[in-house]
C-alpha cells in the first residue's frame, strides 16, 4: 500500500497565560479551545467541514474540565457537523504531538484526509497530578513516580550541569522570546482570546527581561542541595493550540497550500529517572526513518521542560554544533509549558521558524514524564 | 422590626463594615456611594479582605449590590433600614438626609452613623415621619469584631423604633446600649478623656510611650493595643477630631482643660504622621515586624527600649483582673503605680460625673467601655475593684473632687454592683439609693443564673452538669485554672461520661455540651500529656485517648440527642468534643480546627475519623460524592496545616463542622438554642448508625508520601514535620490495608489515630514542640 503524504495546513494557539493570576484563568480550557479552533477555521474558510475525520485533543490530565472526552466536546462546541468524531489522547507532555501523529498515521494509510489536532492544558483548573492520584506500590518502590523536578536534578548532577549554565540558558530563552515578540514573529501563530470582561488576551505572559541578580538569589525549587530553580524550570501555565492536519492530495484537490509536510515521526522510551533525555532516542529513530541527519535540520524545536534537561540533551546527544538552530523564537522556559498543549505548539512554532528563515527541514522534539521522547520531522512546502 | 433589605450610604471602612453586618444576617444590602465605581471598589475590597474580614464568608458579597447616589429614586424605597455613613460633616449629612427624606418609603428606619455629631441637628427640617423613624447608630471599628453599638434616639424618635433596632442588633450578635444625644456619646466621651489623661499623666510622671502602653494594657484590664498603639490604629487625625469635638462642645465639663488636645498630638497630625494609615504615628513600622517608637523630645523615631516594671510583672501572675488592678495601683510612690492610680481614679470620677448626662445608669457606661474598647472592666466597676472607701481616699489625695454617686454608694451599700442572688448583678441607682437588676431576657438561658438557683446536678474542679429544664442536661466545661481556654482533661471527660450515664439511665432525655466562657475549649491539657509522655506513662495516655474516642463515639451514636454549642476558640481536643455530638449549635464567631500539628501530634480523640466522615458527606453539584482520595486529600489539607476557620460559616464550608449545623449570631442565645435543637430532635430520635468510610489505602498514602518527600528534599519542611505528616497520611488514607473499594470501620481509623499519637508523643522533637507551646504560647516548627 502506498502511503500518502500528510502535512499541516495551518496552526494557531492562544497566548500562554500564567496559571497564577493569568488572564486565561477565568476561562475553561474548552472555552479557550473553542476560540482558538474557531479562529483557525475562520482563516481557512471554505474547508469542507463535513470531511473532517475527527478532532483529536491531547491533554496531560484528561479529567474534570479536560475530561469527558474533551475532543468531542470541542467538535460540538465549535459547531462542526455531528459526523465529525472526537477523541482524547494522553501521553503526558507529548499528548498533542501524539494527536498530530495519530491523524497523520491514519491519513497516510488512506483513513480520512482532514483532521484537527488540539493540545490543551489549564494547569490552574486541573492541577498537575490530577484530582485523584493513586500510586502502585511496586512502581513506587522503583521510583517510577519520580517528580519532574527531581529528574532534572538527576541530569544536572550527573552532567554535571552548573547552575550558572542553566541560568544562562534560561535567560537566553527569554531574550529570544522577547525579540521574537518584538519582531512580530508570532503574528500568525497567536490568536487573541476574548475574556469574560470583554477585553482580549493577546500576548504570552511569561517572557520578560531577565534579572540575573534575582535569578541568582532564588532558592532551589525541588532539592535544597540542588541547582534547579523556578527560573530554570518551565512555568505552570495555561494554553491551547490547534493544527489542521491534511493529506497533500486533499490540499491539491481543494486548492489550498499546506505549510509543511510531516516527513516522519517517532516515539521512544528511556530511563524514567532521566526522562529529560527522551528526545535523544526519539530523534535518532526519526532521523533513521527519514534518512536525514541532525545537520539537515534548519530549525530545532526542543521543548524546554527544564534548562538542565535541555542542556543534557544538547550535550549528551551531540547537538552542540547546532545550538544556534535550537528554539530561535524562545522555548518553554520563556513561553510557558501548558503540558498537553506543548506538543502541537512546538510543531507550529517550528513551522513559524522555518518560514522565517526559509529553511527546508525542522525537528520538533520533547521529553515526556515516565521516561519517553517524541520527535517529528517537518518539511516546509515550497522549499 | 423586620429588615428585609437594607441600604447603606457611604462605602468607606465603616460603611462597608455595616453593609457586611447586614449581609452576614442574610439581609440583602444596597451599598450607595457618590458613584457606582466607588461603590464597586468598596465592595471588592470588602470581599477580598483576608485580615480581619468583615464578611463571615467572601461569598456573602453577592448579597451586596453597589449603587450610586443617582439610584436613590429607584432603590431607596425598597430599603427597610437605611444607614448613612458619609464623612462626619454636619452639612453633608443634612444634604444626604434631605434626599433620603424625599425618596425613602414611609415607615422605614433611617440612622446616621456618627461618632459624636448631634442627632437632633441632623433631622432638622425633615418630615415628621422621617424624624419619628430616625436615630443615631454609632458602630465601632472593626464592625464585625467590636460588639458595641450606641443607639442615640433623636428628640422625636418613636420608642418602638429604638427598641426594634436594639432587638435587631442583639440578634445580629451586637451589644447595643442606649445613650443620649450628647457630644461623642458614651464610649468615646469617656474614652477620649481617658486617652488625653494618659498623655498628660505620661508627661507628669515622666513615663515613655512604651512603658505607658505596657501599663495601660492587660495590667489595667485594657486590650493589648493599650493607649498609643490604639491611637495609631484609630488614626491620630480622627482622635484629634473627636477630642476637639469634646473640648468645643462640652464647655461645662468640670475638667474641660484636660480635654484640650496635647501639643504632641497636634504636632504629629500637622506633620502628617497619622498612625497606621500613614505608616507612622507614635510608632513607626519599618520593614517586616520591626517597629520604632517616637522620641517626643527629638520628634524622631528610635529603636524600642523594651522597658520592664517589676510591679507589672507581679500583676501579670493574676488571672483575675480585679486582683491585677489592685496590685498595679497599690505601689505607693512608684511612678508606675502613681500614674495608674491617677488615671483609673480620674477616669472613674469623670465617668460618674457623666451619669444622667450621657446615659441613664452606671451599667450602661461600664458596658459601653467594655464592649466598645474591649476592656475587661468598665471605669466604674474598676472603682468597685479598688474598694470604694479606698478609691474615695485616693481621690482626695489627688485633689479629685469625690463625685456624689460615689459618696452615696459608700453610704448605701459600699459598692456600685452587688450580687443579685440569681447569678447576675444589680447596679446602684444613686437617685433612689437602691440596687436594680436588669430585666431577665427570655432569649437567654443563663448558666450563671441556673448555677445560682440550684440547678447544678453534679460538679467537679473543671466541669459540671446543669439541669436546663425539660429533661435536657448540660455538661459545662469550666476549667478553674485556665477559664479562658478550658483544656480537656480527666475532670471534663469524667463529667461528660456521667452526663451520658444520667441521660442513658432515663433521668434526662438529651445532653448538651457547652459553656459561657470566652472560648468553648482550646484543646487538650497539653501540660498533663507532656508530663505523662516524659514519664513514659504511655498506658495512661492510651487510656485518655480511648476515653475521648469512646465519648466521641458514644455522643455521635447515642439513642438520645447530643448537641454541642461551640464558640470562639474550639481547637484540637475541643473540636473533637464538639464533633462527638450529633449536631452543633455554633456561634457565628467560631475559630475551630484540628491544630495538633503545631504541637507535633495528630488528632486522636476521633478528630481524624470525624473529618473524614465530614469530607465523605460532601456532594458535588450533581449530588455525587467526591471519592476516597479527594476526601483523604481534603482532610490532609485541614489537619496537615492545622487550618483554623475564620467563622462558623467558613468552618461549615471547610467541613470542619457539618454543613447543616446551626449557626447563631447572638452568643448569649447559644445555650437556649442548643437546648431547643436537642428538644426538636427528641421526637422520633434514632441513633445514627456506624459510618464507615471509603479510604484510598496504600496507593493514596504513597501519593502523599511522595509530596512529603518532595517538600522535605526542597527544604520546605523539616524532618520532624515530614514525620508528623507521614503519620497523618497513614491515618487519613486508612493504613496500608485499606482498599478504596471497601469501607473502613470507624474503629479501624480510631486505632490508627491512637497508634499515630502514641508514636509521636514519645518523640523528643514532639515533646520539644509541646514544651514550646506551653512556654511561649505559639508553635515551634522544629
Amino acid at each position: 500500500m502506498e502511503l500518502k503524504n500528510v502535512g499541516i495546513l495551518d496552526f494557531a494557539r492562544s497566548p500562554i497565560s500564567k496559571a497564577k493570576k493569568g488572564k486565561l484563568l477565568a476561562l475553561t480550557p474548552l472555552e479557550i479551545a473553542h476560540q482558538v479552533v474557531t479562529q483557525l477555521l475562520a482563516r481557512n474558510e471554505g474547508l469542507p467541514l463535513e470531511r473532517i475525520e475527527s478532532v483529536v485533543c491531547g491533554t496531560a490530565y484528561p479529567e474534570a474540565e479536560q475530561g469527558l472526552n474533551i475532543g468531542r466536546q470541542i467538535a460540538i462546541k465549535c459547531g462542526l457537523p455531528v459526523s465529525v468524531a472526537g477523541i482524547t489522547v494522553n501521553q503526558f507532555c507529548a499528548s498533542s504531538q501524539q494527536a498530530v501523529m495519530m491523524l497523520a498515521d491514519a491519513f497516510a494509510c488512506g483513513k480520512g484526509d482532514i483532521g484537527i489536532a488540539v493540545g490543551m492544558e489549564h494547569m490552574a483548573r486541573i492541577p498537575q497530578g490530577g484530582y485523584n492520584p493513586s500510586f502502585d506500590p511496586e512502581l513506587y518502590e522503583k521510583n517510577f513516580y519520580i517528580s519532574m523536578g527531581d529528574t532534572a536534578e538527576v541530569l544536572a548532577r550527573e552532567g554535571p550541569i552548573s547552575r550558572e549554565d542553566q541560568e544562562a540558558f534560561a535567560m537566553e530563552s527569554h531574550r529570544k522570546a522577547l525579540a521574537a515578540w518584538a519582531d512580530g514573529a508570532f503574528a500568525r501563530e497567536v490568536v487573541p482570546i476574548r475574556l469574560p470582561d470583554g477585553s482580549l488576551a493577546e500576548r504570552d505572559e511569561f517572557p520578560r527581561e531577565p534579572d540575573p541578580e534575582k535569578i541568582k538569589s532564588l532558592k532551589p525549587a525541588f532539592d535544597a542541595q540542588g541547582t534547579v530553580t523556578a527560573a530554570t524550570s518551565s512555568p505552570i501555565s495555561i494554553g491551547v493550540g490547534a493544527a489542521i492536519v491534511m493529506t497533500e492530495e486533499a490540499a491539491q484537490a481543494l486548492g489550498v497550500k499546506l505549510r509543511a509536510t510531516i516527513e516522519g515521526t517517532a516515539v521512544a522510551g528511556c530511563d524514567y529517572e532521566r526522562m529529560g533525555l527522551g528526545p535523544i532516542p526519539a530523534t535518532e529513530k526519526v532521523l533513521a526513518r527519514t534518512g536525514l541527519s541532525l545537520g539537515d535540520m534548519d530549525v530545532i524545536e526542543l521543548n524546554e521542560a527544564f534548562a538542565a534537561q535541555s542542556l543534557a540533551v544538547i550535550r549528551q546527544g551531540g547537538w552542540t554544533d547546532y545550538v544556534d538552530r535550537i528554539n530561535v523564537l524562545g522555548g518553554a522556559l520563556a513561553l510557558g509549558h501548558p503540558l498537553g498543549m506543548s506538543g502541537v505548539r512546538i510543531i507550529g512554532t517550528a513551522i513559524t521558524a522555518l518560514e522565517r528563515c526559509g529553511g527546508t527541514y525542522a525537528l520538533a522534539t520533547m521529553c515526556v514524564g515516565g521516561g519517553q521522547g517524541a520527535s517529528t520531522v517537518l518539511k516546509r512546502v515550497g522549499a | 422590626m423586620k429588615i428585609e433589605r437594607a441600604g447603606v450610604i457611604g462605602g468607606g471602612i465603616m460603611g462597608s463594615g455595616i453593609a457586611a453586618l447586614f449581609a452576614n444576617q442574610d439581609i440583602p444590602v444596597t451599598l450607595f456611594d457618590v458613584d457606582l465605581d466607588v461603590a464597586k471598589a468598596s465592595l471588592e475590597k470588602l470581599a477580598s479582605a483576608t485580615k480581619l474580614p468583615q464578611l463571615t464568608s467572601p461569598r456573602r458579597a453577592k448579597l451586596i449590590t453597589p449603587a450610586s447616589a443617582n439610584d436613590y429614586v429607584e432603590l431607596l424605597p425598597a430599603c427597610d433600614a437605611i444607614v448613612e455613613v458619609v464623612p462626619e460633616v454636619l452639612s453633608l449629612k443634612q444634604k444626604v438626609f434631605a434626599s433620603v427624606d424625599a425618596h425613602r418609603r414611609t415607615g422605614s428606619v433611617v440612622s446616621t452613623n456618627t461618632s459624636g455629631l448631634s442627632v437632633a441637628a441632623m433631622c432638622e427640617g425633615r418630615s415628621p415621619d422621617f424624624r419619628e423613624h430616625f436615630l443615631g447608630t454609632h458602630y465601632f471599628f472593626p464592625v464585625r469584631y467590636m460588639p458595641l453599638v450606641e443607639l442615640i434616639p433623636g428628640p422625636e424618635t418613636k420608642p418602638e423604633v429604638v427598641a426594634g433596632y436594639a432587638d435587631f442588633l442583639r440578634r445580629s450578635g451586637k451589644k447595643p446600649v442606649i445613650g443620649r444625644d450628647t457630644p461623642n456619646f458614651i464610649a468615646n466621651r469617656i474614652g477620649v478623656y481617658s486617652m488625653m489623661k494618659v498623655m498628660r499623666l505620661a508627661e507628669k510622671y515622666g513615663l515613655g510611650i512604651e512603658l505607658v502602653d505596657l501599663i495601660t494594657g492587660p495590667p489595667l484590664g485594657h486590650p493589648k493595643t493599650a493607649s498609643y498603639r490604639l491611637a495609631d490604629m484609630v488614626g491620630l487625625d480622627t482622635l484629634l477630631h473627636v477630642t476637639q469635638n469634646s473640648y468645643d462642645n462640652c464647655p461645662d465639663d468640670e475638667v474641660r482643660d484636660e480635654l484640650e488636645p496635647p501639643s504632641l498630638l497636634r504636632k504629629l497630625v500637622e506633620a502628617g504622621r497619622l498612625g497606621q494609615k500613614s505608616g507612622a504615628g507614635f510608632y513607626k513600622k519599618v520593614g517586616k515586624g520591626k517597629v520604632l517608637v517616637l522620641d517626643p523630645e527629638r520628634f524622631e523615631y528610635v529603636p524600642l527600649s523594651k522597658p520592664r516594671a517589676e510591679r507589672l510583672r507581679v500583676a501579670k501572675g493574676y488571672a483575675d483582673v480585679r486582683e491585677r488592678l489592685r496590685v498595679v495601683l497599690s505601689g505607693g510612690d512608684d511612678p508606675v503605680s502613681a500614674f495608674a492610680r491617677e488615671l483609673v481614679l480620674a477616669t472613674g470620677a469623670y465617668a460618674l460625673n457623666r451619669l444622667g448626662e450621657v446615659a441613664d445608669d452606671i451599667r450602661t457606661i461600664d458596658d459601653a467601655l467594655r464592649w466598645g474598647f474591649g476592656r475587661e472592666l468598665g471605669p466604674i466597676e474598676a472603682l468597685d475593684a479598688i474598694g470604694l472607701e479606698r478609691a474615695a481616699a485616693w481621690m482626695e489625695d489627688l485633689r479629685i473632687p469625690v463625685p456624689e454617686p460615689l459618696r452615696l454608694a459608700i453610704a448605701s451599700g459600699g459598692s456600685f454592683y452587688r450580687d443579685d442572688g440569681r447569678g447576675g448583678s444589680a447596679h446602684f441607682v444613686p437617685a433612689s439609693r437602691t440596687y436594680e437588676a436588669p430585666p431577665e431576657d427570655p432569649r437567654v438561658l443563663s448558666l450563671a443564673r441556673l448555677k445560682a438557683t440550684g440547678h447544678v446536678v453534679r460538679e467537679n474542679l473543671n466541669a459540671r452538669l446543669i439541669d436546663l429544664g425539660d429533661g435536657v442536661l448540660l455538661c459545662e466545661l469550666d476549667a478553674k485554672m485556665v477559664p479562658s481556654m478550658n483544656p480537656v482533661d480527666g475532670y471534663i471527660l469524667g463529667m461528660l461520661e456521667r452526663g451520658h450515664d444520667l441521660v442513658e439511665s432515663g433521668r434526662y432525655r438529651a445532653l448538651v455540651i457547652g459553656n459561657e466562657a470566652p472560648n468553648f475549649c482550646a484543646g487538650a491539657n497539653l501540660k498533663a500529656v507532656l508530663e505523662l509522655a516524659k514519664a513514659g506513662e504511655l498506658d495512661t495516655i492510651r487510656a485518655m485517648i480511648r476515653k475521648l474516642q469512646g465519648l466521641s463515639q458514644r455522643g455521635l451514636h447515642a439513642p438520645y440527642p447530643v448537641v454541642a454549642a461551640p464558640h470562639g476558640m474550639t481547637l484540637g481536643g475541643g473540636l473533637e468534643l464538639a464533633l462527638g455530638a450529633q449536631v452543633r449549635v455554633a456561634h457565628s464567631e467560631l475559630y475551630c480546627g484540628l491544630v495538633e500539628v503545631g504541637v507535633g501530634l495528630v488528632p486522636a480523640g476521633g478528630g481524624c475519623l470525624r473529618l473524614l466522615q465530614l469530607q465523605a458527606a460532601r456532594r458535588n453539584r450533581r449530588g455525587r460524592p467526591y471519592g476516597p482520595m479527594q476526601n483523604a486529600l481534603a482532610a490532609f489539607d485541614l489537619i496537615g496545616f492545622g487550618k483554623v476557620s475564620s467563622s462558623a460559616e467558613d468552618a461549615a464550608h471547610k467541613r470542619l463542622i457539618a454543613r447543616d449545623d446551626v449557626i447563631v449570631a447572638a452568643k448569649d442565645e447559644l445555650v437556649r438554642r442548643a437546648k431547643e435543637v436537642a428538644l426538636e430532635r427528641l421526637e422520633g430520635h434514632e441513633a445514627i448508625p456506624a459510618l464507615p468510610v471509603h479510604l484510598p489505602g496504600r496507593a493514596g498514602y504513597l501519593v502523599l508520601e511522595d509530596t512529603i518527600e518532595g517538600m522535605l528534599r526542597a527544604g520546605k519542611i523539616t524532618e520532624h514535620a515530614a514525620r508528623i505528616a507521614r503519620v497523618q497520611a497513614r491515618i487519613l488514607t486508612g493504613g496500608p490495608d485499606a482498599n478504596p473499594a471497601f469501607p473502613v470501620a470507624e474503629e479501624h481509623v480510631l486505632s490508627l489515630e491512637e497508634e499515630g499519637f502514641l508514636e509521636l508523643v514519645q518523640h523528643p522533637l514532639t515533646q520539644e514542640r509541646m514544651a514550646h507551646m506551653l512556654k511561649k504560647g505559639k508553635p515551634l516548627f522544629n
